[in-house]
């Protein structure tokens, strides 16, 4: 058996919030993901950015979470950016047929000047 | 590289990430791209989730998982799961509509669209056997999107 608990590095820059989650996010670690978003939304910053460049894998749950946060952050007008995300992660994302309803940048520069 | 093997676990999703290193890399070494590699790794971790999920409802059941992997002509592997939790009508078993975005309800959908074949069946002995195979004349084809806008 491997280690389920998911790192996630929180920063704050410009009122956007930075979360970035290291390691496989998966069935048994995305309710740590989905905490530390919820946590995020209810400080209202005008932008939360998600940067996976440390995610090499994610599943239907950890997607789900992002659907979540996507849809709480669009009641209070937070703007939600997927960064940096491995063509692994990206590939759930397409299958699903979400990648038109995520806003996915290169890096998290791109994401904090828009 | 062929490869063949059995594994009896828990249905505890500390394992899932075990098997599914497993998978991938037998996948590889019968020659899938690694692309491929990770669908198929995504698909069975999908099926145990389901299992857990809704065979178990939650709680740690019994499962084995027995996997193929040749490279005689074009790769292929073949996998079957099985599992002793409850029987459901396997005409059940199917994929949400895509069009409501919602969280939850993916995993068939994933399973159907990576795999090649994904025959859900109720055994004789209780439980459910899920029967999986893949070859590499049907890669999934997605164009990688690195910049996509949403609703707003």
């Amino acid at each position: 058996m491997t280690d389920q608990t998911l790192q996630i590095t929180i920063q704050s820059i410009q009122n956007a919030t930075i979360l970035t989650p290291v390691g496989d996010i998966d069935m048994g670690n995305s309710s740590q993901l989905r905490a530390a978003l919820k946590n995020s939304i209810d400080e209202e910053p005008s932008k939360i950015i998600i940067d996976f460049h440390a995610v090499p894998y994610m599943d239907s749950s950890g997607l789900g979470t992002l659907i979540e946060a996507l849809q709480l952050s669009n009641q209070i007008s937070t703007k939600l950016f997927l960064t940096n995300v491995a063509e692994s992660v990206m590939s759930i994302i397409h299958l699903s047929k979400l990648d038109n309803i995520f806003t996915i940048c290169d890096t998290k520069e791109i994401a904090l000047a828009k | 590289m062929n490869s063949e093997f059995t594994i009896e676990f828990t249905t505890s999703p500390s394992w899932f990430r075990t098997i599914r290193q497993l998978i991938f890399t037998s996948s590889t070494q019968c020659g899938f791209d690694t692309r491929t590699a990770g669908q198929i790794a995504m698909a069975v971790d999908e099926a145990l989730c389901n299992i857990h999920r809704h065979g178990y409802r939650g709680t740690f059941g019994r499962a084995t998982l027995h996997a193929k992997a040749t490279s005689k002509t074009d790769p292929l592997i073949i996998i079957e799961i099985y599992d002793e939790a409850k029987q459901v009508d396997v005409l059940q078993i199917k994929s949400r509509n895509l069009d409501e975005v919602r969280p939850g309800g993916l995993g068939v959908h994933l399973i159907q669209t990576v795999m090649d074949e994904a025959i859900w069946t109720k055994r004789d002995a209780g439980g459910m056997c899920l029967s999986m195979s893949k070859t590499s004349k049907s890669n999934t084809e997605h164009p990688l999107t690195t910049e996509s806008n949403m609703h707003d």
